[in-house]
């Protein structure tokens, strides 16, 4: 119990209960701060139901109740941080907290199922869950809003066993039980219709994979709008495809067009990518930081927040420019104190593969449990070019790219050279000595370079970690299986012991 | 005079209080608490509303 890391056992706060048994105590400084920061999202979560179009959708949408996790969300990926690791991620987390509420807020508005407004409902065009959102940056008088992220994706990191009802609800259809739980999942809640129902028309993508489109097609008897569908290339890689993928982004644009009235203003869409790729620039910074011994920004400081800039953002809402200065100039203040990331650090690691939705927090354990510092992820790694702000032909082709380097695809899909060989190009540039290797058990497009990793790993003398998981189901492998994975190969490879032993295991399979 | 110091210190003391109190919920996790308790009430009003038949 103290001000600092790993100066309490984190694991006594799990007692196999649906919470844990108290807050950590972090010092005074920092926990004033940690509270504060807490009375700040319960006061965006009340003004979010203080208004009555909200706590209507409330009630009326069962995945709505997983939101009553936020605040132990956030204190699950803030377990352990203290000093400027903890004020990025309360930067980043709380951010995402109050943009998901304007989110939500502006579904809720428009909701024809419970009294919404029709005209906000016919200025707006659904996108499909993992899709880029740069197509709306054209269209200023036009709202671009998925329905998926507040029903599934979000509440699948609130609480592990979030989406199993809408699973189960897919499988009772006819799905078969080892397909990807994320489309099963959002079909499941088109089954039992519990998509907001707004919107002038729909576009839906093959991003992350053509499971995820095969699942649109049902999910789409339960629209009542005119639907697109954007298919970018798989081989994105291969030149060949790209004026194919720009002529897709071209004719997705003349259907949203068509269908809402709107014009494309190239004005709106150029100033947007303006502020897209200042943030580019800022991450690329948190990457240059990241290469030296003093990392700062890591692990989950990086990956849902990057998500929620680079695809949901897009470049629109300048505050999310604003709050990426301000965790840069954190960065860079801690960075020049040399300040350490955690109280020992082991080994440097890179996060490959998709991660386990209901273990986001995965990697703070690896850095609280075992001093293993998740330099960067997989997920995070997208997109760092910066796309033209003045050439319009480019500009489809800029759009195009970035639809192919959608995060959950840009190196599931793309081929060997960028999701087997930029691996070690990865570990060389970061100084990486470990590669924790997630294993999604329902996905099946990273699976052919199994062997391939390990052969290559073993030539290069790094370390691979294999963490199998489900994704969005933790029934797949449980969070206790994924840490089991890593002490096997810590204590029997390695030989080491764990910072703090009492993490090593411990009851979390009841736990949100 | 002595009424505004009289509010000002009622206000001041029920500030504390509220303040002392969040202090507990915060640090006791009574919020979660209390809302892992209202999740299966939430779950029967959810299942109360009709299912349209599949496609």
């Amino acid at each position: 119990m103290g001000k600092k890391m790993n100066s309490e056992p984190l694991g006594k706060f799990y007692n196999g209960g649906r919470t844990r048994t108290r807050r950590e105590w972090r010092g005074v400084r920092d926990t004033w701060y940690d509270y504060t920061r807490w009375l700040g999202n319960w006061g965006s979560m009340v003004k979010f139901l203080s208004n009555p179009q909200c706590l209507k959708g409330f009630f009326r949408y069962r995945w709505m109740q997983n939101y009553l996790a936020t605040p132990d969300f956030i204190d699950r990926h803030t377990e352990g941080l203290r000093g400027p690791q903890l004020r990025v991620a309360h930067k980043e987390f709380d951010f995402i907290v109050t943009h998901v509420c304007d989110t939500m807020k502006s579904l809720f508005e428009a909701d024809q199922r419970i009294g919404g407004d029709p005209e906000k409902s016919k200025k707006m065009v659904i996108l499909d869950e993992n899709m880029m959102t740069q197509i709306m940056n054209g269209f200023p008088n036009l709202r671009g809003n998925c329905m998926q992220i507040p029903a599934i994706y979000i509440p699948s990191t609130q609480q592990q066993d979030s989406i199993t009802f809408y699973i189960d609800k897919a499988q009772e259809f006819g799905i078969p039980g080892d397909v990807c739980p994320m489309p099963a999942g959002e079909l499941g809640v088109a089954l039992e219709d519990e998509y907001p129902i707004c919107g002038k028309c729909a576009l839906q993508c093959n991003t992350t994979c053509d499971g995820s489109l095969m699942g649109n097609g049902i999910e789409e008897r339960r629209y009542t709008m005119p639907t697109w569908q954007v298919a970018v290339p798989i081989r994105y890689t291969d030149p060949e495809t790209r004026s194919y993928a720009a002529q897709e982004i071209k004719n997705a644009i003349r259907f949203v067009e068509e269908q809402t009235g709107e014009k494309w203003d190239w004005g709106a869409y150029f100033k947007r990518m303006e502020n897209f790729n200042k943030e580019t620039e800022y991450f690329r910074s948190w990457l240059e930081i990241s290469r030296t011994k003093y990392p700062q920004v890591i692990g989950n400081n990086v990956a849902l927040y990057r998500d929620a800039y680079y695809q949901v953002g897009g470049g629109r809402d300048p505050a999310f420019t604003q709050n990426e200065k301000e965790i840069c100039e954190i960065m860079l203040k801690a960075y020049g104190e040399k300040n350490p990331v955690v109280s020992q650090a082991r080994h440097r690691a890179i996060l490959w593969g998709v991660q386990a939705q209901y273990y986001s927090a995965f990697p703070l354990w690896l850095q609280n449990c075992w001093g293993i510092v998740p330099l960067i992820d997989m997920l995070s790694l997208t997109s760092t070019e910066l796309y033209s702000t003045t050439d319009k032909e480019q500009a489809y082709y800029d759009m195009a790219d970035l639809y192919a380097k959608m995060n959950m695809r840009n190196r599931s899909e793309g081929g060997y050279e960028v999701g087997v060989e930029d691996l070690w190009r990865l570990c060389q540039e970061f100084d990486a000595d470990t590669v924790i290797m997630y294993e999604h058990i329902g996905c099946k497009s990273m699976t052919g370079y199994h062997g391939i990793f390990e052969q290559e790993a073993l030539k290069r003398g790094l370390h691979l970690i294999w963490v199998t998981h489900g994704l969005m189901d933790p029934r797949k492998a449980s969070r206790q299986n994924m840490r089991t994975e890593v002490n096997r190969y810590m204590r029997a490879v390695l030989h080491e012991e764990p910072l703090d032993p009492s993490l090593e295991e411990f009851d979390d399979s009841n736990a949100w | 005079m002595k009424k505004l110091l009289k509010g000002t210190g009622i206000a001041l003391l029920a500030a504390l209080i509220l303040f002392l109190l969040s202090l507990v919920v915060y640090f006791f996790n009574l919020d979660m608490k209390l809302a892992a308790k209202m999740q299966p009430l939430l779950n029967r009003w959810y299942d109360r509303f009709p299912r349209p038949p599949l496609p």
